[in-house]
């Protein structure tokens, strides 16, 4: 199974970009159905995802600072 | 045909109540800016402030501000400002918000992801951040000196001390909704056809903490911007950085009918006329 981590969070800004790719279901976009959550913590972000749910390229792809990756498990 | 009626959260502070109605005579004001003014026109008697964002917030890159105005006694003000506010305003299915009245006391406003708001004595930091939905939420904190959205994104501060004047000391919005896209397929392409026009910008790439839907995280993310030159920028609500991807209709056209949107053509030409007129009918 391919699952989505993100090894590189320091990078991150914090542009929502890679949520709404992952809240990206055919016609309806949605924070809330997103298998990833970006959290802010002071100046920097944290990443929560459901590695229950196999993860697209194209998730990994939405981020402009390389921050994701996707794993075999 | 889907239409487009702007649904619009008016808080009365004095009163604490809050309710929503929905305007579809706005519709053709696009959002943001052209809506904000109209709904400023229309309840100028006690309100501190109406914060608009538009079609586009939510759905493509660069979209990522709100529209702040208010009333001084030289006319309207208007002021784009950034953050992840404009983003989850939009999935909380608001597109304009209308503040009025003075509390009695310093309030925490809160709307959750039920769309109820909730009116509490003002928390403490400690336990205002413990309310919503980490990371689907987004904050203003107004002060008498500095007001800002996610404890980083400056918002302006004229209409955020008439704000923190009306004894509001925090507003919070949960996302709670989904949008629906009309035409997905076209959509797709629109959305990563802009993603690619990062070269259009008029600032560069950078690591600093970026808005909503921005992939730059410019030097410039956190200052409030004032360009009243724009007309279609301010009402999707787009940067004012990125005019030369969003100040350009047969674009707009695409992105609003991609997502289902039927806007006409005369109703975007002839929204520079009508946003003059809005600017000085108070």
């Amino acid at each position: 199974m391919k699952i989505l981590t993100a090894p590189h969070m320091e990078r991150c800004i914090g542009c929502f970009l890679c949520v709404l790719a992952a809240g990206n279901n055919k016609d309806t976009l949605s924070l809330n159905n997103s298998l990833i959550r970006v959290i802010a913590q002071g100046r920097e972000f944290v990443a929560e995802i459901d590695s229950g749910i196999e993860a697209e390229e194209g998730v990994v792809a939405s981020c402009p600072r390389n921050c994701l990756k996707i794993e075999e498990v | 045909m889907v239409t487009f009626a702007p649904r619009v959260l008016d808080i009365d502070l004095e009163k604490r109540v809050a309710s929503f109605d929905t305007y579809p005579d706005l519709t053709p004001l696009l959002g943001g800016l052209a809506t904000g003014l109209e709904l400023l026109r229309q309840h100028k008697e006690n309100c501190l402030a109406v914060l608009s964002v538009g079609p586009l917030n939510g759905f493509f890159p660069f979209v990522s501000k709100f529209c702040a105005l208010s009333i001084f006694p030289e006319g309207p003000r208007e002021y784009y400002i950034g953050g992840r506010f404009a983003l989850i305003m939009k999935f909380a299915n608001i597109d304009s918000l209308i503040v009025r009245g003075v509390a009695s006391e310093p309030l925490t406003l809160s709307v959750e992801p039920s769309g109820r708001v909730e009116f509490s004595p003002d928390l403490q930091e400690e336990e205002f951040l413990k309310i919503g939905v980490a990371g689907r939420r987004s904050f203003i904190t107004f002060g008498n000196d500095e007001s800002l959205v996610d404890n980083y994104f400056i918002f302006d501060q004229a209409i955020g001390r008439k704000l923190y004047m009306g004894n509001l000391r925090r507003f919070l919005i949960s996302a709670s909704s989904s949008l629906k896209v009309g035409k997905p397929d076209e959509y797709k392409d629109i959305y990563s056809e802009i993603l690619k026009k990062g070269s259009e910008l008029e600032v560069s790439y950078s690591d600093r903490s970026s808005c909503g839907l921005c992939p730059a995280g410019c030097s410039f993310s956190k200052e409030t911007e004032e360009r009243l030159e724009l007309v279609y920028s301010h009402c999707l609500v787009a940067c004012g950085f990125a005019s030369r991807i969003y100040e350009n209709i047969p674009r707009i056209f695409s992105c609003l009918n991609s997502i289902g949107f039927p806007y006409k053509h005369e109703d975007l030409e002839s929204l520079p006329e009508k946003i003059r007129y809005l600017r000085t009918h108070f």
